[in-house]
């Protein structure tokens, strides 16, 4: 049944959408004045209005069910929809080539089509996926498939912290805990330069043995600029300076930590209600020391932030509960301030200038004392001495850089280097050791002077020196792999 | 991207409905009817065509407006074989189309749509296209639009006069 002949059909077209327009009580005049010498067109106009009405979900639903579940992606295949995330659907996937389970997620389409942000977005990815820390969900590859991006990541099992929000504020042993690990995962990638740019609870998985995972690292605030980003985005974990545009580094991060331990702790957003920061809820003693750390990394210039991630990290662990505590209690903080927290650090560093500049004075003993030796023992003496206390002087250097720039790194290079720093501090005690005993009969004060100081070297690398080296290792928490 | 030009087009949907058609049988004779899913379906044809490397495959939403097309055609000589099979005896085979339908397409007419389909190109090839690739090849209306060249408006408006009109081509044609 064809009403219309096909040159109609246009007018049919623009009578019905107009029709459709105007609110339905009055379609029925406005089809008596637009169609007013054209009753054939007015009576299909109102004829197909009519079935509009029916003809509401009619064909929507595709004929055929082209759901992505069991669809092969390249060389991924989709296993279920895990979850809805701020970039798109995610899907736990089966990676058929090496048969390992990722988390695999389909970017906005848009991504792909801008040059720009997709090689940013590359780069970023590429950096990301250097990181291999527990805290943080590994990025295994950015895959582009018939023109659309996929993230593939480490597939972590477990809930959201926004998910654990809607049970409430969590026991501020668990908060401490939580926030403990986010600093940590965060120092390790700011380490390596990465930023996140997008932490919020959505993006932090807790995993069943109650470890937590940063999710899309580097990669999540990749979306629309700060600027242009809709409000679709989060905004609310977002630093002032993210807001107004400007410089986003590793900093931006610590503001967004502040606010989730915030919520964590309290259950509410620190700007839910107006621009005031709510003050935590939490028990006496705690209140002062978490409070601090909070109201430190939601300084509004980044500038009044922490600078260095891992002092986050290492205030946050002053307030973890010691074993023997009390199991559900924490031991407050409080006798020892927060500027104590990285003493056993400072020490180490301080030990180390100690020795290097002790070894110095040895040397110059040494060479000032290197005529009274029977020639030619005195020059190779000395030479032995430099030698063991340059490599000494300069393996303690590349550790004390490596704790300032690399404090990942450290305990890697403490295992490497460590023997060969014993060698050259055995080289330089044995020369002093030498000549004192061999200018002792001449020179017994500078003898014993020798002496004194290799022996003095020995007690350090053997006694001192570990101890200071374990508290400063213990201080820095785990190594991570 | 630019709609594909016609001449393009139709051997790519005859290899595509080739395809299609032996793979759907081939699952018919391993009675895997019940499990098989349109998307494995689609998509083991669509690996298919790109290992042999034709260029034209390529792209997601060109291959998916073949797709549609191919679709159509698979499941309205279905639909066919099935009623004719109805008619001609009590053995009703395990169908391809109840792993393969969606519950609202199971309940359509689906041989009445596709003449009311060709009936409404005549009117308006747009609004025709539009159905076949919304309905049949599962594209949203951004899909529909990146395949045929329109704006996601226009092909919105298209599609809700096309629904109205085959709903009383499919209504009034079932009375008559």
């Amino acid at each position: 049944m064809t009403t219309m002949p096909p040159d109609r059909w246009a007018d049919a077209s623009s009578v019905f959408h107009a029709a459709l327009e105007r609110p339905p009580r009055d379609r029925a005049a406005f089809l008596d004045e637009a169609c007013a010498d054209d009753a054939t067109l007015r009576d299909e106009v109102r004829s197909l209005l009519a079935f509009h009405e029916q003809a509401d979900a009619f064909l929507d639903t595709p004929a055929i069910d082209l759901t992505r579940e069991g669809q092969q992606v390249g060389p991924y295949r989709l296993v279920r929809e895990v979850g809805q995330g701020g970039m798109g659907v995610v899907y736990l996937a089966e990676d058929t080539r090496l048969g390992r389970m990722v988390a695999f997620k389909a970017l906005p389409a848009a991504w792909a089509g801008d040059p720009a942000r997709r090689d940013r977005l590359r780069h970023e990815a590429r950096a990301a996926a250097m990181l291999s820390h527990p805290g943080v969900a590994t990025i295994y590859a950015l895959e582009e498939i018939e023109g659309q991006l996929y993230l593939v990541s480490e597939f972590v099992r477990g809930e959201t912290l926004r998910e654990e929000l809607q049970h409430g504020p969590l026991p501020l042993p668990v908060v401490i805990g939580t926030g403990l690990g986010l600093a940590e995962a965060l120092a390790a990638a700011h380490d390596r330069g990465v930023v996140h740019r997008d932490l919020k609870p959505e993006n932090v998985l807790r995993t069943t043995d109650g470890r937590v995972k940063i999710v899309d690292f580097g990669v999540a605030g990749l979306g629309p600029s700060p600027e242009i980003r809709p409000s679709s985005g989060t905004p609310a974990y977002m630093s002032p300076e993210q807001r107004h545009g400007g410089r986003v580094d590793y900093r931006s991060d610590l503001y967004a930590l502040g606010i989730v331990l915030h919520e964590l702790a309290s259950g509410t957003h620190p700007f839910a209600s107006s621009q005031v920061r709510v003050p935590l809820d939490v028990p006496a003693p705690y209140t002062a020391a978490l409070d601090a750390i909070i109201a430190r990394c939601l300084a509004n210039d980044p500038a009044d932030r922490y600078q260095f991630t891992h002092d986050v990290a290492a205030d946050l662990a002053a307030l973890v509960p010691r074993p023997g505590a009390g199991a559900a209690r924490l031991t407050p903080a409080a006798p020892e301030p927060p500027a104590a927290v990285s003493s056993a650090i400072w020490w180490w560093q301080f030990h180390q200038m100690i020795i290097s500049a002790g070894y110095g004075v040895l040397l110059y003993c040494l060479w000032l004392t290197r005529p009274w030796a029977i020639s030619p023992m005195g020059q190779s003496l000395f030479f032995v001495a430099l030698v063991g206390a340059l490599a000494a002087i300069i393996l303690r250097g590349h550790l004390w850089f490596t704790l300032r720039s690399f404090p990942d790194d450290w305990f890697g290079q403490r295992q490497r280097v460590g023997i060969w720093i014993r060698l050259a501090d055995t080289t330089l005690g044995a020369a002093a050791l030498v000549a004192g005993i061999m200018y002792g009969a001449e020179h017994p004060r500078a003898a014993t002077l020798l002496v004194g100081s290799a022996v003095a070297v020995l007690v350090a690398f053997a006694i001192v020196e570990p101890a200071t080296t374990r508290a400063a290792a213990r201080q820095l928490g785990p190594p991570s792999r | 991207m630019s709609p594909l030009p016609v001449d393009v087009v139709s051997p790519m949907v005859e290899e595509l409905y080739t395809e299609l058609r032996r793979l759907a049988n081939l699952y018919l004779r391993r009675e895997r009817a019940r499990s098989v899913q349109a998307t494995e379906l689609v998509h083991e044809a669509y690996l298919r065509l790109l290992k042999d490397k034709h260029p034209q495959w390529q792209n997601r939403t060109h291959f998916l407006a073949i797709a549609a097309i191919s679709m159509r055609r698979l499941l309205v000589e279905r639909a066919r074989a099935r009623s004719a099979a109805k008619r001609g005896g009590p053995q009703v085979q395990v169908t391809l189309e109840d792993g393969l339908l969606t519950t609202d397409a199971q309940s359509l007419d689906l041989v009445a749509l596709d003449r009311a389909l060709a009936d409404l190109s005549r009117l308006d090839p747009h609004q025709a296209r539009i159905v076949e690739l919304r309905f049949f090849g599962g594209l949203t209306v951004e899909e529909t639009a990146e395949a045929i060249g329109l704006s996601p408006a226009t092909v919105k408006r298209h599609w809700t006069i096309a629904k109205a009109w085959l709903m009383r081509e499919l209504q009034t044609g079932s009375r008559a």
